[in-house]
């Protein structure tokens, strides 16, 4: 486990809740960005954070130490993602809708435009996927995780995060060019 | 021969997956490098995941709206009891975002015009009802008695009968002579 996290995880188990505090600054960003990227919207994304820092703190003093506490943070966050996936799925819809009713941006210069299409498309693209699929894509791409340490957080082999991720490059590649012959 | 072809195929896309979402070592590097220079299929491949991958990584990481992580930290520590100390809260009071701020004061405003008046102010005599609201609740019966016409209409109108013809409440006036 990375040093600093070990102190303050020993800190927390002291008794000093600041250690706590300490630990949700250093990894609320991080977290909050896998949910929003995993959900779609700001709102559950907030409240998926929320709870995964609720729930960490209620969890933490049987903490064994034996994986990284970003991982083990990160579990929590990829499962109540899929929780809340599971809960309301027809909500991807919703999402999807609510993504594809955005104004297409049509001032400014054209490559602030560009960008705009770029992660418009982009995010229709990626809401479309499977949510272990969103997963894995959103941890490989955007957290720059190794294999390794995505399959510790799925709970599943090395091996099926490749092939998950390969058949979701390929899912994604479809995605984006039929959106690009649409909008050209 | 065709099955070790197959097999370099094999590994060599795992390498490109590898590759192009993350970083292998210069070696492993060069023979994939070598492998795509003999592949079209997997050259071709390479292309599509490297261009894909661009674009995924173009778009901007999701950002909260302004004032948002303050008012997320209130909140985790209100669920876990974590509460800091005092001056760790006012410093945090002392960073709100420049924007909450006319709000917060606004609304600090009003509470204090709105205590000052309620406990403050002085306590008034009793007021005694006016005369019309003492007898509101026979104005009615009085309207009633005195103006047959309203009485009528009233009735039919509670009846659920407003669709039956009903006499004009005011006579019409009498024809000039």
């Amino acid at each position: 486990m990375d040093q600093e996290d070990a102190a303050l995880v020993a800190a927390f188990k002291r008794g000093e809740e600041s250690a706590f505090t300490a630990l949700v600054i250093k990894y609320r960003e991080t977290v909050y960005r896998i949910a929003r990227r995993m959900v779609a919207n700001h709102e559950d994304g907030a409240d998926i954070a929320q709870e995964v820092f609720i729930r960490a703190h209620r969890a933490l003093p049987r903490f064994d130490g034996r994986s990284h506490l970003r991982t083990w943070l990160y579990r929590i966050t990829v499962n109540l993602c899929l929780d809340h996936q599971e809960r309301r799925s027809r909500r991807t819809w919703v999402d999807l809708e609510e993504l594809s009713l955005e104004a297409p941006p049509q001032a400014g210069p054209a490559a602030q435009v560009e960008a705009e299409m770029t992660r418009q498309a982009v995010a229709r693209a990626v809401a479309a996927l499977p949510p272990r699929q969103r997963a894995m894509v959103t941890l490989r791409l955007y957290q720059d995780l190794a294999y390794g340490e995505i399959a510790a957080i799925c709970g599943c082999s090395e091996g099926t995060v490749k092939a998950t991720m390969f058949a979701a490059l390929r899912k994604l590649r479809v995605a984006l060019v039929e959106q690009w012959s649409e909008t050209r | 021969m065709e099955r070790d072809a197959l097999m370099r195929c094999g590994v060599a896309r795992e390498e490109l997956l590898e590759a192009v979402t993350g970083r292998i070592p210069p070696d492993r590097r060069q023979a994939l490098l070598a492998h795509l220079a003999t592949c079209a299929e997997c050259r071709q491949l390479a292309g599509e995941f490297e261009e894909t991958v661009g674009l995924l990584r173009a778009a901007p990481d999701p950002q909260p709206p302004e004032g948002f992580w303050p008012a997320f930290m209130l909140r985790v520590e209100a669920q876990t009891g974590s509460r800091p100390p005092l001056g760790t809260r006012l410093r945090r009071l002392l960073h709100t975002p420049a924007g909450l701020v006319p709000a917060a004061a606004t609304a600090a405003a009003v509470l204090v015009f709105a205590l000052s008046t309620t406990l403050l102010r002085p306590a008034l005599p009793p007021v005694a009802p006016s005369p019309a609201a003492q007898v509101a609740p026979y104005v009615t019966d009085a309207v009633r008695s005195l103006l047959p016409h309203l009485d009528e209409a009233l009735q039919i109108w509670e009846s659920g009968l407003g669709a039956v013809e009903v006499e004009p409440l005011l006579e019409p006036p009498p024809p000039a002579p």
